[in-house]
């Protein structure tokens, strides 16, 4: 299947329709792979791919060993991350991305599909009015 | 396509994990945190993990490196 519904979340009294989907995620080095799918953001306005730290951890990364980057938040807020390599699971494809971890992004949102990792993956099209998703 | 809503759903507990059964979006286990969410549900199917929460309602950031 391609096509995926568009999501509403909490609360209740300010809905919001947003492109999320399920993915898995997997560490080649540790050989770990998430086992069920994990709630992920399609955001078109993020320049990569991004998870909260704690993810890195069940996978088993080695923190001290990791290339440092920074992020300019919308804010303008500037915060430290985690590079590393992770699989990703999502359809039948699967295949390396580079991910960004930090404790910074929000933690409903503990994975965010950004261009470089993502959108270079995959033809997306946002179709709000019939609320759905196509991802091919 | 009717969206997915999970308002009711996401918004039982303030924190931590939820493990849905994504036919029924049923509650199957709730955890205080990712590991644990994960070691509840890694034998089960048809199962997705979202946070819990009582507001998703924040913007998504811009990231520019």
């Amino acid at each position: 299947m391609s096509k995926y519904p568009y999501s509403l979340f909490p609360p209740k009294d300010k809905p919001v329709l947003k492109p999320y989907i399920y993915i898995r995620l997997g560490c080649k080095k540790t050989h770990k792979i998430i086992p069920n799918p994990v709630l992920a953001l399609i955001d078109s306005g993020a320049d990569m791919c991004l998870c909260k730290k704690y993810i890195g951890d069940w996978l088993g990364l080695n923190f001290n060993k990791l290339k440092r980057g920074e992020i300019t938040a919308v804010n303008k807020t500037r915060f430290v991350v985690l590079i590393h390599p992770l699989t990703v699971f999502f359809q039948n494809k699967i295949y390396e991305a580079s991910f960004s971890l930090s404790d910074e992004i929000p933690d409903q949102t503990p994975i965010i599909l950004g261009q470089k990792g993502f959108f270079d993956h995959f033809k997306i099209t946002f179709d709000l009015p019939n609320k759905e998703i196509e991802i091919v | 396509m009717t969206p997915i809503d999970l308002t009711q759903v996401a918004s039982r507990f303030k924190s931590g994990w939820l493990a849905i059964n994504q036919r029924t979006l049923k509650i199957v286990a709730h955890a205080k945190d990712f590991s644990s969410i994960i070691k509840k549900t890694e034998d089960k199917k048809e199962v997705v993990l979202i946070p819990a929460s009582e507001d998703f309602s924040h913007i998504a950031p811009r990231y520019y490196e």
